[in-house]
């Protein structure tokens, strides 16, 4: 067992490599053996990942580079791969995600060969994207898997999705050529284009050449410009404010299979927020940009709340809440940059985000096949008919939005560390706004089942999935203290009762749900406040006023 | 001086295919103005560190090899997309019978 983690340790790119091959084999084998084929190659991944993990639980090799050839500095494919604490954890997600989803779509008719090579393909280069160790790399890798989502997203042929398709691949095209072209204006500056730090010797941790951010120190403005365009093209990935518009679309698309949903709702956004953690690291020491993404933050949590609440499709909401919950990693993260412990919260929120919007997602889906419509005010009575799948979304929304022992709880705590007065309560209001989503979101399981509401029972395979998704929900929680000591080397000991305890947890979830129900529920022009439907050439316009904004503030300020 | 007339058409190229995307209403033109951008990085990067004396990195050549060998890679990638969205964009059309973004919008409805 040790010589295969340390194989696969030494060998990073086998965790790319494998879904994609294995995804090609598909073409020649039978279809009776599909359905063991996807599980044992989900299995083989799951076991690859899971060996990762333990190998950093014990703290081997925490800040792991491996270079692609060979090991003399002189003569290797200039290719390195690397983990990190978040880079593990989020493989090891985006794993158990996948498999969650295979065994969700095993019945479907759908599930053919194509998709699932371009499923299994997606799941080999959003692995490539954490454990990448240079920028150009990580372009190559979110173009590619930015076709193969758009290809997702229209699978269904639904006339809707066509245009959705088209809009989200265009705009996130434009948002990877500013990231390119900002990485070759820095590679023009800087001679780099690594984010690992390959001038550290591996072997002995010794600086063998200065870092060349160094002259930076003197001269920040060199860098403004290459980081405004890629700042830029990561704010339009991880969905900040003015440049979200295409993510409710391409995740509540009708023709997007619940798999599909689910996982770019859950896993393809956090690439978003990983690009930003790691180039705000690299810089960080030199350039300052946290107050200005801090600012972004709020108003994309805030604005993503008040823009959940007005919809009325039930996938819309769950793409809604997700813009807010980035935005407010973003704010977590941005106002407490130099925390261990903030910093680390944020980190474990996403992974916390991921496994309960995934499981949102896919019974969501359950839901609207049963319904056969996705209009909430049309479905009602889940609990009566789904009993299984409604404790499971139960669990899920518990996990989100910070329940006590459940997984957001610990992480809002630790986002909450040491914010000043105003930066508090704004943290609270944003609380007290996901509650509220879900208070909303939840009116879908009282009352009484429509009579015309058919009788099938779901496959048991699905149940089996969402309930483990829920208890994942949950164990993320209970095991909160051990992952974040192990992975991320954080101490939290001694704090958590302090900071957010059960009693201002039930006053703000009990006020936040009576104010759902009596002030929002009951204002009818709410629904004026719903979001601007913008065309692709305001999406551009956007897209370039955030770019002039990002390099203002640089320039201005920093 | 070369140099700086390469990096300034580069420039140019690539806020003019941003102009493109904002003020043109066809969505064969979008497309178009994201290759005019792709077109622009790579003339950039082919000219970083270059000066009237480096020769091309074939063999013995003295320019820097890693730019060039990255933007083959990226003019690939730009075949590629343009290949993709002209194919969704041919589908697209079939179904809503325009090439407007406006009116594309208008037919998709709620």
């Amino acid at each position: 067992m040790i010589r295969v983690s340390s194989f696969i340790m030494d060998h990073l790119y086998i965790l790319v490599l494998f879904p994609i091959v294995m995804g090609s084999i598909m073409f020649i084998l039978p279809k009776k053996v599909y359905k063991a084929y996807m599980l044992s190659v989900q299995a083989i991944m799951l076991f690859m990942a899971s060996l990762l993990f333990m190998q950093l639980w014990e703290g081997n090799a925490l800040n792991h580079v491996i270079r692609l050839g060979s090991n003399d500095i002189h003569s290797f494919y200039g290719i390195y791969m690397k983990l990190d604490s978040l880079s593990v954890i989020m493989v090891l997600t985006t794993v158990i995600i996948f498999t969650l989803c295979v065994g969700y779509n095993l019945q479907k008719t759908y599930t053919n060969k194509n998709f699932l090579f371009l499923f299994y393909t997606l799941q080999g280069l959003i692995c490539g994207v954490f454990m990448a160790g240079d920028l150009f790399n990580i372009f190559v890798l979110m173009e590619v898997s930015t076709l193969i989502v758009s290809i997702l997203i229209m699978y269904k042929k639904d006339s809707r999705s066509m245009y959705d398709g088209m809009m989200y691949l265009l705009t996130n095209i434009v948002a990877m050529t500013f990231f390119l072209f900002g990485v070759v204006l820095l590679y023009e500056r800087f001679h780099v284009i690594y984010i690992v730090n390959p001038f550290l010797d591996p072997m002995t941790a010794e600086v063998i050449v200065d870092s060349p951010f160094a002259i930076l120190k003197d001269n920040p403005s060199i860098a403004y410009l290459p980081l405004a365009f890629i700042y830029t093209g990561i704010c339009l990935k991880a969905a900040i404010m003015p440049l979200f518009s295409w993510l409710p679309k391409a995740h509540g698309t009708p023709g997007a299979p619940s798999v599909v949903s689910a996982i770019l709702s859950s896993v393809y956004v956090t690439i978003g927020i990983y690009l930003f953690i790691v180039i705000s690291r690299l810089f960080s020491e030199y350039i300052n940009v946290y107050p200005f993404f801090m600012i972004a933050g709020i108003i994309t949590a805030i604005l993503g709340i008040v823009f959940a609440l007005t919809q009325k499709d039930i996938k819309l909401i769950l793409a809604y809440s997700t813009v807010s919950q980035l935005g407010l990693v973003l704010f977590a993260f941005s106002a407490n940059a130099a925390n261990d412990i903030a910093t680390v919260g944020a980190q474990y929120h996403l992974v916390i985000h991921a496994i309960a919007k995934c499981t949102l997602f896919l019974i969501a889906g359950m839901i609207v096949d049963r319904y056969e419509t996705r209009e909430m005010s049309k479905i009602r009575g889940v609990f009566k008919s789904m009993p299984f799948v409604s404790m499971a979304a139960l669990l899920s929304i518990f996990g989100l939005i910070g329940m006590p022992y459940f997984g957001g709880w610990y992480s809002k705590a630790m986002m909450a560390t040491e914010l000043d007065m105003p930066l508090y309560y704004i943290f609270m209001a944003i609380n007290a706004g996901t509650i509220m989503i879900f208070a909303k979101f939840s009116l879908i399981f009282f009352g009484g089942v429509p009579k015309t509401l058919k009788k099938f029972n779901e496959p048991v395979i699905r149940r089996i999935i969402v309930v483990f998704g829920a208890l994942s929900s949950l164990a993320l929680g209970i095991f909160a203290k051990s992952i974040t000591e192990n992975i991320f080397q954080v101490n939290t000991s001694g704090y958590f009762t302090a900071e957010l305890g059960f009693g201002k947890f039930a006053i703000l979830a009990v006020l936040s749900y009576l104010a759902y129900h009596f002030i929002i529920a009951k204002i009818r022009s709410f629904d004026k406040l719903s979001p601007p439907d913008l065309g692709f050439n305001s999406v551009a316009i956007s897209i370039i006023l955030f770019f002039v904004l990002i390099l203002g503030y640089m320039t201005i300020f920093v | 001086m070369i140099i700086d007339l390469s990096r300034i058409t580069s420039f140019i190229l690539f806020f003019l295919g941003v102009y493109g995307l904002i003020a043109r209403r066809n969505i064969v033109k979008s497309i178009i103005s994201i290759g005019i951008m792709e077109t622009g990085i790579i003339l950039f990067c082919v000219n970083i560190n270059r000066s009237m004396a480096t020769t091309p990195p074939i063999g013995y050549g003295t320019a820097d090899p890693l730019p060039h060998a990255l933007m083959i890679t990226a003019i690939v990638i730009g075949v590629a997309i343009t290949a993709a969205a002209l194919t969704m964009f041919i589908h697209m059309y079939h179904r809503y019978g325009t090439t407007n973004w406006v009116t594309a919008k208008e037919r998709r409805g709620k």
